[in-house]
């Protein structure tokens, strides 16, 4: 059981995506994917802490405008190792010595911290030699108006190698970006930017690392020059490699950038307005013209059949018109033969009226004259009598005047018949005639609708073209009505996407919590390692100091006070016995991220007796000889002062002129 | 002539001079318009048209109707010339005869001057027995009886006015055969017809 206890297996932690589903109530896929997402990476690994240790310096270029004088010049300083380097003067300022410092830093991180503008103008080539480990680079470059150009090669062990090349600032940056991060294992540290209107997650990274490396001025937090964000408490953590700190940042971050998105989208969005009802007129309109096109495009015949139309209309229009001509002649023919007939009929009547009369009045006598009404004497009727003359006008023509009225009707009957032979064929004709005239028509009027279609339909060619254009308009209102509405029921979601800031947070929180429970130990361990180094600097009568979160709690002959309640030199001294904390942990586990790198500019400034000074230099030494890990490099105008603190090897004076270079 | 003063004659008159006589014509005009519809089938039907529409006697209608759905417009018609009071022919022809054998008498009346015309014993025995004898003999009796009907109390131009209701009557020149208006009869009494339902 004890073993157990010691290893940590008897309550192994679960993978904290695995934590965060059982807790969140959410599947595991989820939360890895929220995770994916916000870049959480959890350590299953510890990085084996390495130093950066400077080995030489080498600048060169041409003053212009100098107080020292115009002209080229040439620094070099060489033969750098572990331990506390001085760079000193007597009570000289702007002689030069925070330049070199400068330049230092500017060839690590690759841009400049505090470098002057015209000083930088003079210096056209830099190159810095430095060790991690086992590995050494050279870092040279010219720099001209500005611009850096150069490569980082590693020189050890093996042939040199060019590791990257630079042409202006950010890729210099970059280039010492990548070989630091990678080289110390350093976690970038996210932090959201509220610039944009969505926001934006960025990170700090080796710029700001290597700063915190430089401590120069006011000294406003224990680590770095950075005091928004808690950034030196994050510093602080992945410095010495606190398990979960990364994971717990990036879901901090993570969390509000999610946060500021959802205020962003709630307080940007308007009321949601649905589409619907116009999505459903347009979805009818459509369905309308697809019908209406449909017909359009069915009917017949179609455009390309009218000149056949045409040519068959003109040829049945003739012959109606042939039709129509004939019958007309023909009915001409039959009404002369039908006015024939009753002609001849009438002819045939008279004759047949005529003849019966005559026959009837031939059987009556006359009695007096028609002309005079005087009755005839009785010789002239019985002469009549007797020789057949006729007793009003002495004519024989009785019998001379029957048998002419009997040819007469006989003429008669066979004109009738030849009148209404000649009519019934022609009635035939005509009906004949007539029955193709009505068929011709038919036709003439199916081939006149086809092409009065055509008519129709070329005016159906130009509405077909207008609804096909209202059909695009239609489709195209209809598509981003209903993106549209997408997007805002998206929206509606994306307000359920308080679910994933849900799932984030209760991540951040177990996170945290593991940060507290594992980093714990290791926060104690350094705070107590803390008071010890910077008692031994000359931080008299501190008790504590207690790093709660971003807050730190300086105890001080049992009074309390937080790190801005500190005395300039009081807060130096944190901040340069934090690092030496830091190096001396590393040195003992043998995990920690710190390069061990720290330059101190001016610190004499602080101080305010020399013997003070030069105690706090000595100490600083003894403790780097002690780490063994550590390089320091310090600037004092106080240089008589401090210079005893260290071997002669390790001061660098100004020159015979005065100045640094 | 013989039918007409037979069947459209009318009862003597204190007036009528001649002893014996059966029925009279009263005057030349009434002669010539009666014989005119007697000839002219189709004018006679349209008379009777004009005489429906004024009186709305389906009889005439029936009448009129039987005529145009007949030949007898074309068969019947006998075509007349025109004058200067209408249909016109000289009738000392035809009457001659009938006043030869005694069948009727022209007199003319001593202050008018008008003709008329008797009908004797003599002529109504003769168109009876020819009614009854001769078949084509009684269309004539018939068709003066319905025109005698239709001419009843009527003076000459009285029947002249009727005649002259239609335009082709009317607007024929004198001197020129008075046309058929058969067809526009028959398509008269169609559109009656038509209208009727």
């Amino acid at each position: 059981m004890a073993d157990q206890n010691r290893t940590g297996l008897q309550n192994p932690l679960p993978l904290l995506t695995v934590a965060v589903a059982e807790k969140a109530q959410v599947p595991l896929a989820t939360v890895e994917s929220i995770f994916e997402q916000a870049k959480v990476v959890e350590e299953a690994s510890t990085h084996r802490s390495e130093f950066l240790t400077i080995r030489s310096l080498v600048f060169s270029g041409e003053k212009h405008a100098a107080a020292s004088g115009d002209g080229p010049f040439a620094f070099k300083w060489s033969d750098l190792e572990t331990g506390l380097w001085l760079v000193l003067s007597n009570d000289g300022n702007q002689i030069g010595k925070s330049t070199i410092l400068e330049v230092m830093l500017w060839a690590l991180r690759g841009c400049t911290r505090g470098l002057r503008p015209e000083v930088r103008a003079w210096i056209h080539h830099v190159a810095l030699e430095f060790t991690i480990g086992l590995d050494r680079y050279c870092v040279q470059f010219s720099d001209d108006e500005n611009t850096p150009v150069g490569t980082v090669l590693r020189t050890e062990p093996g042939p040199a190698q060019v590791l990257s090349s630079f042409t202006d600032n950010e890729q210099f940056e970059q280039a010492m970006e990548r070989l630091m991060m990678g080289r110390f294992a350093l976690q970038r540290i996210p932090f959201v930017s509220h610039q944009s209107d969505d926001g934006e997650q960025i990170h700090h990274t080796w710029t700001l690392y290597a700063a915190s490396m430089f401590i120069s001025g006011s000294h406003p937090a224990i680590l770095g020059d950075v005091t928004t964000g808690g950034a030196w408490w994050r510093m602080l953590q992945l410095f010495i490699g606190m398990p979960y700190t990364g994971a717990q940042m990036a879901l901090r971050s993570a969390s509000i950038l999610e946060d500021h998105r959802s205020e962003r989208a709630q307080s940007s969005r308007p009321a949601p307005v649905s589409q619907q009802p116009e999505i459903e007129r347009l979805s009818g309109r459509i369905v309308q013209l697809e019908t209406e096109l449909t017909r359009l495009s069915a009917a017949v015949p179609r455009p390309e059949d009218a000149p056949e139309l045409l040519r068959s209309f003109t040829r049945e229009a003739m012959e109606c018109a042939r039709l129509q001509q004939s019958l007309g002649d023909l009915e001409h023919q039959h009404a002369v033969a039908t006015e024939e007939v009753g002609e001849a009929g009438a002819d045939l009547r008279r004759l047949e009226d005529g003849s019966a009369a005559k026959r009837f009045f031939a059987g009556l006598n006359p009695v007096c004259c028609p002309r005079c009404a005087q009755p005839f004497s009785p010789e002239r009727l019985e002469s009549e009598e007797a020789d057949g003359n006729c007793a009003v006008c002495d004519r024989h023509g009785q019998v001379d005047d029957h048998d002419a009225l009997e040819e007469a009707i006989a003429t008669a009957m066979e004109r009738l018949d030849a009148a209404k032979e000649a009519e019934k064929e022609l009635r035939k004709r005509e009906a004949k005639l007539r029955s193709e005239l009505t068929d011709a028509q038919a036709k003439t009027e199916a081939l006149e609708a086809d092409i009065r279609r055509i008519d129709e339909s070329a005016e159906n060619i130009h509405k077909a073209l207008e609804l096909r254009m209202e059909m695009e308009r239609t489709r195209g209102a209809h598509d981003q009505l209903k993106a549209l509405e997408l997007d805002t029921l998206t929206s509606l979601v994306d307000e359920g996407n308080t679910e994933q800031r849900r799932v984030l947070k209760e991540a951040e929180k177990i996170a945290e919590a593991r940060v507290k429970s594992s980093g714990a130990k290791m926060l104690a361990h350094l705070e107590d390692e803390l008071v010890k180094v910077a008692t031994r600097i000359g931080y008299k009568g501190l008790e504590k100091v207690a790093i709660l979160g971003n807050k730190i709690t300086v105890t001080v002959s049992s009074i309390s006070s937080g790190f801005s309640g500190q005395t300039p030199g009081q807060r130096l001294r944190l901040r340069i016995a934090l690092v030496i904390a830091m190096m001396r942990l590393a040195k003992e586990s043998g995990r920690g991220h710190h390069p061990g790198l720290l330059f101190i500019d001016s610190p004499g400034a602080e101080e305010v007796s020399d013997n003070d000074l030069n105690a706090v230099m000595s100490e600083i030494r003894a403790v780097c000889e002690d780490t063994g890990n550590l390089q320091i490099f310090v600037s004092t105008a106080r240089g008589t002062t401090v210079a005893s603190a260290v071997a002669e090897n390790r001061r660098r004076w100004p020159n015979d002129d005065g100045y640094m270079f | 002539m013989l039918f007409i003063l037979a069947r459209a004659g009318e009862p003597l008159t204190e007036t009528a001079t001649v002893s014996g006589a059966l029925a009279v014509v009263g005057s030349q005009k009434k002669l010539q318009k009666m014989d005119f519809w007697v000839r002219n089938p189709d004018h006679f039907a349209y008379a009777l048209l004009e005489a429906y529409k004024e009186q709305g006697d389906f009889g005439l209608l029936a009448s009129a109707k039987s005529i145009a759905d007949s030949k007898e417009p074309e068969v019947r018609r006998d075509a007349m010339l025109k004058f200067l009071y209408g249909a016109y022919e000289p009738l000392d022809t035809a009457l001659a005869p009938l006043f030869s054998y005694g069948l009727a008498r022209m007199v003319r009346d001593a202050t008018t001057k008008q003709r008329m015309y008797f009908l004797l014993p003599k002529g109504l025995e003769a168109a009876d027995r020819m009614t009854a004898e001769v078949p084509e003999a009684q269309w004539y009796s018939e068709r003066t009886t319905l025109v005698g009907e239709f001419c009843r109390g009527k003076s000459g131009d009285e029947l002249a006015r009727w005649q002259y209701k239609h335009p082709t009557y009317a607007g024929a020149r004198n001197g020129e055969t008075i046309a058929s208006i058969a067809h526009e009869v028959r398509q008269l009494i169609a559109e009656m017809e038509a209208s009727c339902g």
